[in-house]
């Protein structure tokens, strides 16, 4: 009986923990960005370089970009 | 410049473009944006755009600072290069600073490779300014111009011992005295010191003109023999830019540090940057 008690007790730990875990990775907004450098290797002088990075909300919430500055 | 989406729903994508204008720069170019997000686990990210800048004529450095006691001639040499596969040809424009000082070109190999050696002239202790235009013969890059900047003036050292005890005023701005538009608290940076020890200098930019002021970063030439830092104090209006040397390196250097603003009244800051250090 003890035995069963312990088990069931560990199983639930785990449970509760991996819970935890999983829930904790999607709560909010969360930002995941592919690939954060680009580089243009050559270019001539004078073009106009773009580039455009894609970002995506892996949360379950609204992700808010405030504001992008020359950093 | 940057463009980006300002709100992503959950499981969503969006996107934000860099765009950066390379005329002007030459060899390696790097530019980061600061996303400032949401995110409580990632508020600030920095995404980076990097490029090789090719030139038709490669110019070691178009700024030439030639500073002394006009005791002695100081010379600065810059190194002008045919990058494309067509012999160059160089001829002189303009030279602004006449009798200041001298310059000469001389072929390092011919329609590939130029040296010009600018000379300052001993005797002459004043503060000039000036250019040097270049006509070439390349269609894609007609004309050089090279920045001469000469800092030949005494400096008026204060006395340390002052014999007197009157205290000097402050000088007070006049009335009437034009205001910049942008507040430099010093162009120049002076970094002296002993061998090895870490010295640190700060300056203060603050925006004059009630619109926002914000700073990007043109040109960096000592990028191997000291750090800085750009500091927000407040978005858009207050700035504090902080220099340190890295240990170790111990030559004694001269660059300077240019920033781009969004001011078309003041479109450009530059710093000059001394490092002097004694021998332990």
């Amino acid at each position: 009986m003890k035995k069963l008690f312990l088990i069931i007790v560990g199983l639930l730990s785990v449970a509760l923990w991996g819970n935890m875990v999983l829930g904790q990775d999607n709560k909010g907004p969360r930002i995941s960005v592919e690939g954060r450098e680009f580089d243009f290797k050559e270019v001539k002088e004078g073009t106009v370089l773009e580039h455009t990075f894609k970002i995506l909300n892996i949360g379950d919430e609204p992700l808010k970009i405030i504001s992008v500055r020359p950093g | 410049m940057a463009h980006f989406d300002p709100a992503v729903p959950p499981g969503g994508e969006g996107k934000i473009t860099i765009k950066v204008k390379t005329e002007g720069y030459q060899g390696n170019l790097r530019k980061s944006a600061r996303v400032k997000t949401n995110d409580p686990e990632k508020q600030n990210i920095l995404l980076v755009v990097k490029a090789t800048v090719k030139v038709p004529i490669f110019v070691s450095s178009r700024y030439v600072h030639l500073y002394g006691k006009g005791d002695g001639a100081v010379h600065k040499t810059i190194k002008i290069l045919a990058e494309l596969d067509k012999p160059l040809n160089l001829s002189v424009a303009d030279f602004t600073p006449k009798n200041k000082l001298k310059y000469a070109i001389e072929t390092v190999q011919k329609g590939k490779e130029y040296r010009i050696r600018f000379t300052s002239i001993t005797g002459i202790k004043e503060n000039y300014r000036g250019i040097l235009k270049l006509k070439t013969n390349y269609p894609e890059k007609p004309e050089i111009s090279i920045v001469i900047n000469g800092r030949f003036k005494p400096a008026k050292t204060p006395s340390r011992h002052p014999s007197s005890g009157i205290k000097k005023e402050a000088p007070v701005r006049g009335a009437n005295a034009v205001k910049a538009p942008i507040y430099v608290s010093s162009r120049y940076i002076r970094l002296y010191g002993k061998e090895g020890a870490e010295i640190t200098k700060t300056v203060e930019i603050r925006a004059e003109l009630k619109k926002s002021l914000n700073l990007t970063i043109m040109e960096f030439n000592l990028k191997d023999k000291l750090k800085y830092t750009v500091e927000t104090l407040e978005k858009g209006e207050k700035y504090r830019i902080k220099f340190s040397t890295i240990p170790g390196e111990n030559r004694n250097y001269n660059g300077i540090l240019k920033l781009k603003t969004n001011y078309p009244e003041m479109p450009l800051i530059t710093f000059v940057i001394h490092g002097r250090f004694k021998k332990k």
